[in-house]
């Protein structure tokens, strides 16, 4: 299959995939999905792996995206799919508290009409800062969460304990 | 001056006594040698000449003696008397003498007392001069060394003053300043405890007090900044 073809099948899948971590788990999934509907057409169960929010999804690629998709060309289109996750432009972003997976969709899509189309974002845990990111890209760390904020206003924030201190 | 007739008087007894051997011995010598030249009977002759003469002789000597005894006497009685006026008037004159002497070292014993007593009173006054002009200058001296030791000293504790306080101002600003590097030091460990207890407290109040909308509030307000000022592109 042509690497145009297969580019646009990715960009389908990239429409309603926002982060790494879900795309990693959607190729995964359509993986599954793919092969269980090529091999076993009439096997109508599949790994209890895949939730209930990306099975919507596979359901939501609709029939002619997987008309692509052949017993002889599906590991390529896969290996494609993998190939451009890892190319596709990454935003790394440090977060203080659990984003739920529609706050991550929302986020996503500002993200793609602020900054590129295609942006995925890798969403890591840290607790050390407060509220606020604290972001990667293009190998430069920058601090947005609160506790840079408190860092950078230390001596105001001490100044005013003081102050308050010495009523 | 008895003394002196004595041995006067001895002088001339040995003299004639001397004589008297000596003519006795050339009597005798001669006596020899005639015997010798002349025979006995000439001999018995002679010895009755001899005997003759000899007793001439003795009594001559004798007369001699007692001749010489008297003008020994005599002699010793006008010495002895000679003797005594001579002592009489060297006593007298020894007298006069002693008197004189007497008179004179009295005179001039008080001469030497006035004399004396005026150099006393001489030296008195000069030492009471000197020992005026002694206790002047020692209390001069004296005064002198007192000014100049209370000056000294004045000084001294004039340095010892500077030099105490400049030592005690040099600890005291040791001291202030081991003071503030000690309270700046603690302060900045009291401000780094601060912060680090703000971000402590903040981070478990507030993980509990956010929501999850100013959660996300938070989050695209920064990335919004951010754009902003271009930090990210």
């Amino acid at each position: 299959m042509p690497t145009t073809d297969t580019k646009n099948l990715f960009e389908q899948i990239l429409e309603t995939t926002f982060t790494t971590s879900q795309l990693t788990r959607r190729i995964r999934s359509l993986r599954y999905y793919i092969t269980n509907r090529l091999y076993s057409p009439n096997k109508a169960q599949l790994p209890q792996s895949i939730n209930e929010e990306d099975l919507y999804w596979l359901v939501e690629l609709g029939e002619n995206f997987y008309k692509n998709f052949t017993k002889s060309n599906t590991n390529q289109i896969l290996e494609n799919f993998y190939n451009q996750a890892k190319s596709t432009k990454t935003f790394l972003m440090y977060i203080p508290f659990d984003m739920p997976p529609e706050e991550m969709l929302a986020l996503g899509q500002k993200l793609r009409q602020n900054y590129a189309p295609n942006l995925l974002l890798d969403i890591k845990h840290d607790p050390e800062l407060i509220g606020g990111p604290a972001l990667i890209i293009n190998g430069k760390y920058i601090d947005l969460s609160m506790r840079k904020k408190i860092e950078d206003n230390k001596n105001t924030i001490v100044a005013r304990i003081r102050e308050f201190l010495h009523q | 001056m008895s003394g002196l007739s004595s041995s006067l008087l001895s002088l001339l007894l040995l003299a004639s006594n001397l004589a008297l051997l000596y003519l006795y011995w050339e009597l005798y010598r001669k006596y020899v040698e005639v015997k010798k030249k002349v025979k006995s009977t000439d001999f018995d002759q002679i010895q009755k000449q001899t005997r003759s003469i000899l007793s001439k002789a003795l009594t001559k000597a004798h007369s001699i003696i007692t001749r010489a005894q008297q003008e020994g006497s005599d002699i010793i009685h006008e010495t002895e008397s000679t003797t005594k006026t001579l002592a009489q008037h060297y006593q007298e004159e020894l007298d006069q003498i002693t008197k004189n002497l007497e008179a004179q070292i009295t005179q001039e014993v008080q001469k030497a007392e006035s004399d004396f007593a005026k150099y006393l009173g001489s030296l008195k006054s000069h030492a009471d001069a000197s020992t005026g002009q002694v206790h002047k200058y020692v209390q001069t001296r004296a005064d002198q060394t007192f000014t100049s030791l209370d000056q000294q000293l004045a000084e001294t504790v004039k340095q010892l003053h500077i030099r105490s306080a400049t030592a005690i101002e040099e600890e005291l600003k040791k001291a202030r300043q081991a003071v503030e590097t000690y309270k700046a030091e603690q302060t900045r460990v009291v401000d780094n405890n601060i912060v680090a207890i703000l971000e402590k407290t903040l981070n478990l109040v507030l993980t509990k007090k956010l929501t999850l909308k100013d959660h996300m509030d938070l989050v695209y307000e920064a990335l919004e900044k951010a754009k902003v000022e271009k930090m990210i592109s």
